[in-house]
């Protein structure tokens, strides 16, 4: 990968990574963070790394450090979360917020499969090689997310 | 087809249809189910609402901070091309201007060379001129060396001194070969000087510089009697100004080059190349010494 194609993935992708990111992490700042240190890594990777394959590359290692900085401010991010009475007050039937609350409430691994399927379109085999799971896994873990978050959806709608 | 998907197996068939990882044949199965079963239906609208959609709003922002930049001006021997390009222009007009100032030397060369096929020797040329004289008929001077036979030519030196002489006027030479009227060895004597007075001294008394001058040699009385007598028209003074006059055609002939000095000093070339030439082959039996002064320098048989 040559210098002009490394900053044509910044372009491309960089929205897309701090949205996944974001998602990811619960958090805009680390977000960020996750994104410039993918970018960073890819550069210092370039020369190994074709093109065509940047995307996933720059995917890898955001879910990796996403995982990561979630786990690590697991406790803390989700009680932000869950002292964000914004969720709570607001209409329940605004599916949009309903579905942020439910995907937070997933682990952040499955949570990961459910954006790279959902935001990024990739297909099992590929999230496999991402997050280093087999295809049965990828499948299986995102089934049960799917599951999760209708549960989550129709007992939302239940309360209401 | 409808078999495919039953009401048992709807449920994965369906998340399969979210995920887009059915085909069209498996597609086509379940929306007929769910089109043959109202809850099939609800379930596939259910599952279809939860599937999430990318928040385009959601930016990064600026992304300069990640972009790279091309590394600032990778030096290369030939950065300042212009500056290499224009020495090199330099030098090749230089080297133009050297290479046509050398071809026009030829020129010059060739019109010098033949001049310069005269003899080496200022005496040879000296004794070139005098054969040449000798070779005249149409001068006023009658050169006996060469008209007479080998002994009479033995006796003409004093002619050749007045060729020399001559021949100093116009242009200053340091040396003057004299073929004395020895019979055995003429000796060529060289002098030094160059002014007309010189000349004067050389041709007025003809024999009597051959005896005083400088030196070497002088014939005997027979000899300049007989010289006398074959040469009516023997005095060397008187000839002086016919031999100059003679002279004169000679330098017509001189090849012209670029330049009045060059002109001349060709001429003066030619003239010499002519004398030696004839002289050469007039002396063919005659050993000429060349002296300067009265150091013998070597002597030239025949």
């Amino acid at each position: 990968m040559e210098l002009k194609e490394y900053n044509a993935c910044v372009h491309e992708w960089a929205d897309a990574l701090f949205r996944f990111a974001r998602k990811c992490t619960g958090h805009e700042e680390d977000a960020r963070d996750v994104v410039q240190n993918s970018f960073v890594v890819l550069w210092e990777k370039r020369k190994d790394i074709p093109k065509e394959k940047g995307k996933a590359f720059l995917f890898q290692v955001a879910y990796r450090q996403s995982i990561n900085l979630y786990r690590k401010n697991s406790r803390m991010t989700y009680k932000e979360e869950m002292d964000d009475d914004r969720v709570t007050r607001s209409s329940p039937t605004d599916l949009k917020q309903i579905l942020e609350k439910a995907l937070s409430q997933l682990d952040e691994q499955a949570r990961a499969l459910v954006l790279l399927k959902d935001y990024e379109g990739y297909r099992y085999d590929e999230i496999a090689k991402i997050t280093g799971l087999s295809d049965a896994q990828v499948k299986v873990y995102l089934h049960r997310a799917r599951k999760s978050l209708k549960q989550y959806l129709v007992s939302v709608e239940n309360l209401i | 087809m409808e078999d495919m998907v039953t009401m048992k197996n709807y449920e994965e068939f369906i998340l399969l249809y979210i995920d887009n990882e059915l085909n069209a044949e498996e597609e086509q199965s379940l929306l007929a189910l769910a089109a043959q079963h109202p809850e099939v239906s609800a379930e596939l609208e259910l599952y279809q609402s939860v599937k999430l959609q990318p928040d385009t709003t959601a930016t990064y922002g600026d992304v300069s901070g990640l972009l790279k930049e091309e590394p600032a001006s990778k030096t290369i021997a030939f950065g300042n091309w212009k500056t290499y390009a224009a020495a090199a222009c330099v030098l090749l007009a230089v080297c133009i201007f050297f290479f046509n100032s050398n071809t026009s030397e030829p020129e010059i060369l060739t019109a010098q060379n033949t001049v310069d096929n005269r003899p080496a020797t200022p005496e040879q040329a000296t004794i070139a001129e005098e054969a040449d004289k000798h070779t005249q008929p149409s001068k006023a001077e009658p050169l006996p060396l060469a008209q007479e036979d080998t002994k009479q030519s033995q006796l003409r030196p004093k002619q050749p001194v007045a060729h020399i002489a001559m021949e100093t006027k116009k242009q200053p030479v340091k040396e003057q070969v004299v073929i004395t009227p020895d019979p055995v060895e003429p000796v060529i004597v060289k002098k030094e000087n160059t002014a007309e007075k010189t000349i004067a001294k050389t041709i007025a008394p003809k024999k009597e510089s051959i005896t005083n001058k400088d030196k070497p040699i002088v014939a005997t009385k027979k000899e300049l009697q007989s010289i006398a007598a074959e040469e009516p028209t023997k005095p060397v003074i008187e000839d002086e100004p016919v031999l100059a006059s003679t002279e004169e055609p000679k330098e017509k002939k001189l090849i012209s080059v670029s330049g009045p000095l060059n002109s001349s000093i060709a001429n003066i070339f030619k003239k010499k190349i002519e004398t030696a030439k004839n002289a050469t082959a007039q002396l063919k039996e005659t050993d000429v010494v060349v002296q300067i002064g009265k150091k013998e320098l070597f002597t030239v048989r025949f």
